[in-house]
């Protein structure tokens, strides 16, 4: 069922213990062992904003139909999944940003990159931590407009 | 034994004449030494020993870099600039000076157009971001974690060489004197 959920409760805070989902697409986001690349939660130069959904507002099913509306489908290849507490926990911050759609939110680096310049080691570590931290969530089957993998919207 | 024609760089250079399977390691006869710069000659032969699988892994590399400076503006559809050419250049050059034995990296684009090149063992990972004129890298092992960032002065950053060896111990020493770069202790 491709609906959102808790919409009409969704608090603005991000509470530590809430779970948040990124889209990852091929290939850039995976190494050749399969495992999340830390570039999957860097901003694009002059930004320091990467895109969560929340999975206290919305289900597996709409997390996945917002993602594939954002790329070319056939690149979707599942989520990473966090909370916001490991996020905090590495120095970056979750904030809400439901005027993008309700259950958008976006992990706010203090690193804000230039173009062209290399990010600062310990800030790369950050996010190799962040994405260690995070649980891949394949989809079994990306061409399907439903959610067909283990769910991960649990203890959110 | 079979003579089986040796390409590098699309020019056929050698033949060879043994071939040790599962290794992988060929023996080849050179048409000419001059042409083997990156290949170990037994000394007063023409005879060298290749690893092939090197040649392939550095060749598949450099495949990945063209391929990456195919990835137009907001590859990743959340505004992730085009890689900078000069980022590339710079990957190139690395792993052109990669010495023998070492293998090439993981290479993945950044959404601010820069490179990562990446080497990881069981026990111990080397990170290294190449942008258009700076480089930084950080190196876990076990026991910790060390930083380095500067200007991209070498091919290979000392810090990165310095890496390889630990990691890889096969490689080669390093052809030039080591110059001083920032190393620091992750906090």
């Amino acid at each position: 069922m491709r609906t959102q959920r808790k919409n009409d409760a969704l608090p603005i805070d991000v509470a530590d213990e809430e779970r948040m989902a990124r889209a990852l697409f091929h290939p850039y986001h995976f190494n050749k062992a399969g495992k999340i690349r830390p570039s999957a939660f860097k901003a694009p130069s002059g930004r320091n904003d990467v895109s969560v959904n929340r999975l206290r507002a919305l289900n597996a099913d709409a997390c996945k139909t917002r993602s594939k509306a954002i790329r070319n489908p056939g690149d979707f290849k599942g989520f990473a999944v966090l909370s916001a507490l490991s996020v905090r926990q590495s120095g970056s911050n979750v904030i809400d940003s439901r005027q993008i759609y309700l259950g958008h939110a976006d992990i706010i680096h203090d690193v804000i990159l230039t173009k062209g310049d290399p990010a600062p080691p310990a800030f790369n570590q950050r996010l190799k931590k962040m994405a260690d931290s995070a649980d891949y969530f394949p989809d079994p089957n990306p061409a399907s407009d439903d959610w067909m993998g283990a769910d991960f919207t649990k203890n959110s | 034994m079979s003579a089986i024609p040796v390409a590098i760089n699309d020019f056929e250079l050698a033949t060879v004449v043994n071939q040790e399977v599962p290794t992988r390691r060929y023996e080849i006869v050179a048409k000419s030494a001059d042409d083997l710069s990156h290949v170990t000659l037994s000394p007063g032969k023409q005879h060298a020993a290749l690893t092939l699988h090197e040649t392939e892994n550095r060749q598949e590399a450099l495949s990945r870099l063209d391929e990456l400076t195919k990835l137009e503006h907001d590859w990743d559809a959340c505004g992730a600039d085009a890689i900078d050419e000069i980022c590339v250049s710079n990957a190139e050059k690395l792993i052109d000076a990669l010495p023998e034995k070492t293998p090439s990296p993981e290479i993945f684009p950044n959404p601010n157009d820069t490179l990562t090149l990446d080497w990881e063992t069981t026990e111990q990972i080397l990170s290294l971001e190449l942008g258009k004129n700076r480089f930084s890298s950080y190196w876990e092992t076990k026991q910790d974690t060390k930083m380095a960032e500067g200007e991209i002065s070498k091919s290979i950053p000392d810090f990165v060489y310095i890496a390889l060896q630990e990691m890889f111990p096969d490689v080669a020493a390093l052809p030039e004197q080591i110059q001083e770069y920032v190393i620091e202790d992750a906090a």
